[in-house]
């Protein structure tokens, strides 16, 4: 053997050994190790042997690496024996063992909640807790609840707030009686009309206008209507529970604007507003620089509409409300398009892990 | 609507920064959605009204003209022009060097500058409309009132704000800006100023020169009109059509500006017929025969049937009532005697007709909105004094008035008692009755205590009922200063819905178990309905009569396929990762009766699909492995953990699935859905081929009847510890995994057994596999010694081989 060869070979050894020390866990496996390299038939022993098949003049060289090699080797069995044995000191300056901590950690796989649902959710538990009831109704609705109980008549040019889409069933009068509903509202009659006060319902659910898409406006969405129904119900009333309702959901120092607005079957009719989040008032892209964001239309039930579910509105009052889900979700999470929430997009659902 | 101040300030006097102004008005209900304003820019000095005193062609070029304008301050200046409509001794805006701009090639507010045009040399400019700001009209230059003095600055005589108000379809009042002048009269504590409509007529009657009948009263309760003769046609005065251009009208002659304008003044329609086209002295008002045409002023012609409306003469339609005026009877510059309409017409039918034409008009657009019959008299009388103003001619003695009921207007008792009931906060009658009166309304009684009678403005057709009142004081007061409280009516009795829950709780299973909730459209095609057989025939699906995409026409009736076009879509995107997806929603089948209220039935499924690698996003000490059957059935059985009943899973053979590859579902004895992978036919139709997609399809309607939350019943768990063996057994491949554990677990001293491998190969003969199961063996009793282990793994080996022929491999 010549000196490079020999050099090599102690070269490889030295690797191979520091290599599979870090794999090592028991000291079974320590003393195997230890054999391996360091024991009479060792490679390391048999390696200081080949010593004297060098050539005379390399072997001075050779010897004392191949010593140090022993030398290392022995420390670092020692420093992991003592490590298997718990003996490690904290903070051990040995690069053996040490982690590459920057390395990921095993990926836990999550699943997320589409962010309507979860919009959906935290609206439904802010009422929830205000004693509020979950329920829900039919998306294929009769012209008479989507419209008629409410309020709005036929040929009312308020149904231009609600372009329909019909479904293909004509009844031999020539009218057609079916569509998906515009809104959640025909909840509040049916839930009246299958109860007597007091009332307190809160109806998620999907809801469709016949509407061109863009950023802000998509055919099918998820309206969330509320409504309570009491002997003393008044319209301080309902500035105070959704002036609370926006304080839980946008932050506790959020102000409620309402400005009188028009729905039908409500009167007074009000939106609601609050100072924006983004800018605290100050105007900015988020509130189109007004330092007000709408977030839902409200009123005062329509006489007419108690009259005709059978309550007396002399002695009964309440009030309704109806939000969207997504424009909420798209305030919270900075969201400027929303066909975002129909792209079904994995990329973009994973972004809203809870 | 555009409403330009200062057409407003004509009427009310308005103090507050427009800007405040707004923000009163939105906040009382009109909606402002923009303000502009015309002159913002301009500098006092370098734009200024000129008189041309002296016109000459250009030396150099035909259409150009050098005018020499007198600046009002001594000097002159000569320029270039190219408008057609100049000429000598108009009095115009003229830009000197150094003004702001608009320049309608660049599109854009520039400095002007001097130019040599043609060899001559430029100073400033002769302005358009246009390049004031003023309105789309670049045709030529704008052309001021003979009257205006000569060096007033452009800013002093021409700047103007318009807030356009986006209104509410209850206010067609203020569809005007005299409604809106109320408005802000009510607001601003100020009184509204009437306009002028008191004119001199000349010595004959209307009766002599035109009848009016009226053959449908419903559709038009009330109707007006008024005779002029010998007008003169031609453009209207500068202050006029600067109104209607402001207001985003186009001006077109002098009498039917007039029309437009009190349209825009009192927002009720008008229309002016050239009399002397009539056929006789009648005008009819009556229902439309079938396929009557008409043509109107805009060209088209409209095939009529009943009962939409018309104006006719003795022979003939002359103009489609409420919404367009004929070209038969069009005013044009020969007219000279005219027959002017205000009328009011019957608000559903205007909106069925515009409808079925398709023709949305400014008047359709009001009348549809319920005006009040009373403004008609009102305008008819305004527009009649312009055109005598404007116009020249001769008024008729008289108008023609249809209405004849003389009783007086329905009054409406507001009582402090509601105010409170509604507002929550007492407010005395007094104060109330302040805003009201700001507001035009009138008193009819005396005040009685706490109770007064008011009546309605003319102009208000939303006001029926004592809280359309209560609206219009708390708006006004301001909804911010009412006071708030919190419900304190009692708690309503717990509607149970054990449904909802289920779902819920199934939902937050699936994504606890990684997959990823999706929301898709409800809609599908035939194609598909058909292609995942779930009608016996394709008529039974529901079609939408106008579908938002013609391609997509039909509810669903199962949720499978748009999840799995949302599946195909994100592989197209996202090549590398697994997809794990679900969603929860409404299907669609057909109604079940045939009655008037009949409804579809809706039923709510829970749909999910994975595909690909088992482990997304980071690979680092995760093994990857494709997504299999059994990765889906574990998310199904992890979904049903808490909930109550037993889950299995019996081999069946469905259409869209590959054979032999699915599972019918059932939770206790009742069919809940299936789980497995989706046939190739259906992966080819959805380009999802790369690797197997496992989906699961259940009947959350089913599940809500079988099942709910589980409460747990504790055991205590042994005091001893449990060992374990793992049996290789060989077994002919008829008896699956399910039976051997139950044999197994049937030994007193196994407390559990599941399988943990499966072989099938080489060192097993034909028909036969291995499989590997793990036996936990424990007592509540002692800890178990390894003979007792022995003993009961015999009587296990033997039991099975007993029952079904199985061996131990390693034996």
């Amino acid at each position: 053997m010549d000196q490079d060869s020999y050099l090599k070979l102690q070269d490889d050894i030295e690797k191979e050994a520091v290599s599979a020390l870090t794999e090592i866990a028991s000291l079974d496996d320590l003393e195997s190790w230890r054999v391996d390299l360091l024991g009479r038939n060792g490679k390391v022993t048999g390696l200081l042997r080949g010593i004297s098949e060098l050539p005379v003049d390399s072997r001075r060289e050779a010897g004392g690496k191949a010593n140090s090699l022993k030398n290392s080797l022995t420390e670092k069995y020692q420093d992991h024996k003592s490590y298997l044995e718990g003996n490690s000191s904290i903070g051990s300056e040995s690069g053996t063992n040490s982690l590459d901590v920057t390395l990921p950690g095993r990926n836990i796989e999550f699943g997320t909640l589409h962010p309507t649902t979860a919009a959906v959710r935290e609206i439904c538990q802010v009422f929830e807790s205000m004693g509020f009831q979950i329920i829900e109704g039919p998306e294929v609705e009769l012209d008479t609840y989507n419209f008629q109980k409410l309020n709005i008549p036929e040929e009312h040019p308020a149904r231009d707030m609600w372009n329909s889409l019909w479904i293909d069933r004509v009844l031999p009068d020539g009218s057609r009686p079916l569509l998906l509903r515009t809104h959640t509202s025909p909840m509040q009659i049916r839930t009246m009309e299958s109860q007597n006060p007091p009332v307190r319902v809160v109806v998620p659910g999907k809801t469709y206008r016949y509407e061109a898409t863009d950023a802000t406006h998509e055919w099918q969405f998820c309206q969330i209507e509320g409504l309570a129904v009491d002997k003393d119900i008044t319209f301080s009333d309902l500035k105070g529970t959704l002036e609370e309702f926006a304080r839980r959901i946008f932050g506790d120092r959020r102000k409620a604007r309402f400005r009188c607005d028009f729905f039908p079957f409500v009167e007074p009719g009000a939106e609601v507003s609050i100072d924006c989040f983004k800018c605290e008032g100050d105007g900015c892209r988020v509130c189109g620089n007004s330092g007000w964001i709408e977030i839902m239309g409200a009123g005062m039930v329509h006489p007419k509409v108690l009259e005709g579910v059978g309550y007396d509105p002399e002695i009964y009052s309440g009030f309704a409300w109806g939000m969207g889900a997504e424009r909420i979700a798209m305030l919270k999470h900075g969201i400027d398009d929303i066909r975002q929430f129909y792209s079904n997009d994995v990329r973009f659902l994973k972004q809203f892990s809870q | 609507m555009k409403i330009p101040i200062s057409w407003l300030r004509e009427y009310v006097e308005i103090e507050d920064e427009i800007s405040e102004l707004a923000h009163s008005l939105t906040m009382a209900g009109l909606e402002v959605g923009s303000v502009e304003h015309i002159g913002d820019h301009w500098d006092p000095d370098s734009l200024v009204v000129a008189e041309v005193i002296e016109l000459i062609q250009h030396p150099d070029a035909d259409r150009l003209s050098l005018p020499t304008l007198d600046l009002g301050d001594g000097k002159t200046a000569t320029v270039v022009c190219g408008a057609p409509n100049l000429d000598l001794g108009q009095k115009i805006i003229f830009a000197k060097e150094g003004a702001n701009l608009f320049n309608p090639r660049s599109g854009k507010n520039e400095i002007l500058k001097g130019a040599k045009i043609r060899g001559v040399e430029s100073r400033g400019m002769v302005c358009s409309a246009l390049e004031l700001g003023m309105g789309e009209d670049n045709g030529g230059i704008l052309v001021l009132d003979p009257s205006t003095p000569v060096g007033v600055s452009a800013k002093e005589l021409l700047s103007d704000s318009i807030i356009e108000t986006e209104l509410t379809p209850n206010r067609p009042d203020c569809l005007s800006i005299l409604g809106t002048a109320y408005e802000i009269a009510a607001l601003t504590g100020k009184k509204v100023k009437e306009p002028k409509s008191s004119y001199n007529c000349g010595e004959f009657h209307i009766s002599d020169k035109v009848q009016v009948t009226v053959q449908d009263t419903i559709n038009c309760p009330r109707y007006t009109g008024s005779f002029i003769e010998n007008v003169t046609i031609g453009p209207s005065p500068m202050w006029l059509q600067d109104s209607l251009t402001k207001s985003g009208q186009r001006p077109i002659n002098n009498v039917v500006d007039i029309t437009n304008y009190v349209m825009l003044e009192y927002g009720q329609p008008l229309h002016a017929f050239d009399f002397d086209k009539l056929d006789g002295k009648e005008v009819v008002v009556r229902q439309a025969s079938n396929d009557e045409v008409l043509e109107t002023l805009d060209s088209q012609e409209r095939s009529l049937k009943p009962p939409m409306l018309v104006i006719a003469d003795t022979s003939r339609a002359i103009g489609l009532a409420g919404i367009m005026g004929g070209i038969n009877t069009e005013i044009d510059e020969t007219t000279t005697n005219i027959f002017l309409e205000a009328a009011n017409f019957n608000a559903a039918n205007t909106r069925s007709t515009r409808t079925a034409l398709g023709l949305n008009t400014e008047a359709s657009y009001r009348f549809e909105r319920a005006i009040r019959h009373e403004l008609a008299p009102l305008a008819l009388k305004r527009a009649t004094f312009l055109i005598k103003e404007i116009c020249g001619g001769i008024p008729a003695e008289g108008i023609i008035d249809t209405f004849t009921s003389l009783s007086d207007p329905d009054s409406i008792e507001i009582t402090e008692k509601r105010f409170e009931k509604i507002l929550g906060v007492s407010v005395p009658m007094k104060s109330v009755w302040e805003i009201l009166e700001n507001l035009g309304f009138e008193k009819v009684e005396p005040d009685v205590d706490k109770v007064i009678n008011v009546i309605p403005p003319i102009w208000r057709s939303d006001i029926s009922i004592q809280d359309d009142v209560i609206e219009e004081y708390a708006r006004i007061y301001g909804y911010d200063n009412l006071p708030t409280s919190s419900l304190a009516s009692s708690i309503p009795p717990q509607i149970v819905q054990t449904g909802q829950i289920v779902r819920e709780h199934l939902r937050d299973k699936l994504v606890s178990a990684g997959m990823n909730e999706t929301i898709s459209y409800s809609t599908t095609d035939l194609e598909t309905i058909n292609l995942f057989k779930i009608f016996p025939v394709s008529s039974d699906a529901i079609e939408i009569a106008n579908p938002m995409d013609s391609s997509r026409s039909f509810l669903r009736p199962t949720l499978l396929p748009n999840l799995l076009e949302t599946l195909a879509r994100n592989r197209r995107i996202e090549q590398q990762n697994g997809l794990k997806l679900f969603e929860i929603g409404r299907v669609f089948h057909p109604l079940q009766t045939d009655t008037v209220d009949s409804m579809p039935l809706e039923k709510e499924e829970v749909v999910g699909a994975i595909t690909g690698p088992n482990s997304s996003a980071n690979l680092w000490k995760n093994a990857e492995r494709l997504m299999d059957f059994y990765d889906a059935k574990g998310i199904v059985e992890h979904m049903f953990l808490g909930l109550s009943g037993n889950l299995s899973f019996v081999e069946t053979e469905r259409e869209i699935y590959e054979k032999g590859k699915v599972a019918d579902i059932y939770l206790g004895k009742s069919l809940i859905g299936q789980v497995g992978e989706l046939g190739q036919g259906l992966r080819e139709f959805y380009d999802i081929t790369s690797n197997p997609v496992i989906v699961f399809h259940l009947d959350l309607e089913e599940i809500k009847i079988v099942t709910s939350i589980q409460s747990v019943d504790y055991s205590e768990p042994s005091r001893y510890p449990s060992s374990f063996r793992d049996l290789a057994l060989i077994t002919s491949n008829d008896v699956n995994s399910e039976s051997i554990v139950k044999t197994i677990v049937k030994n007193k001293l196994v407390s559990d057994s599941f399988p943990i491998d499966k072989y099938e190969g080489d060192e097993v003969p034909g028909g036969k596999h291995s499989i590997t199961v793990r036996v936990i063996f424990q007592s509540d009793e002692k800890t178990l010694s390894a003979k007792e282990i022995d003993r009961s793994h015999n009587q296990i080996v033997k039991s099975l081989e007993h029952q079904y022929g199985i061996t131990e491999r390693y034996s």
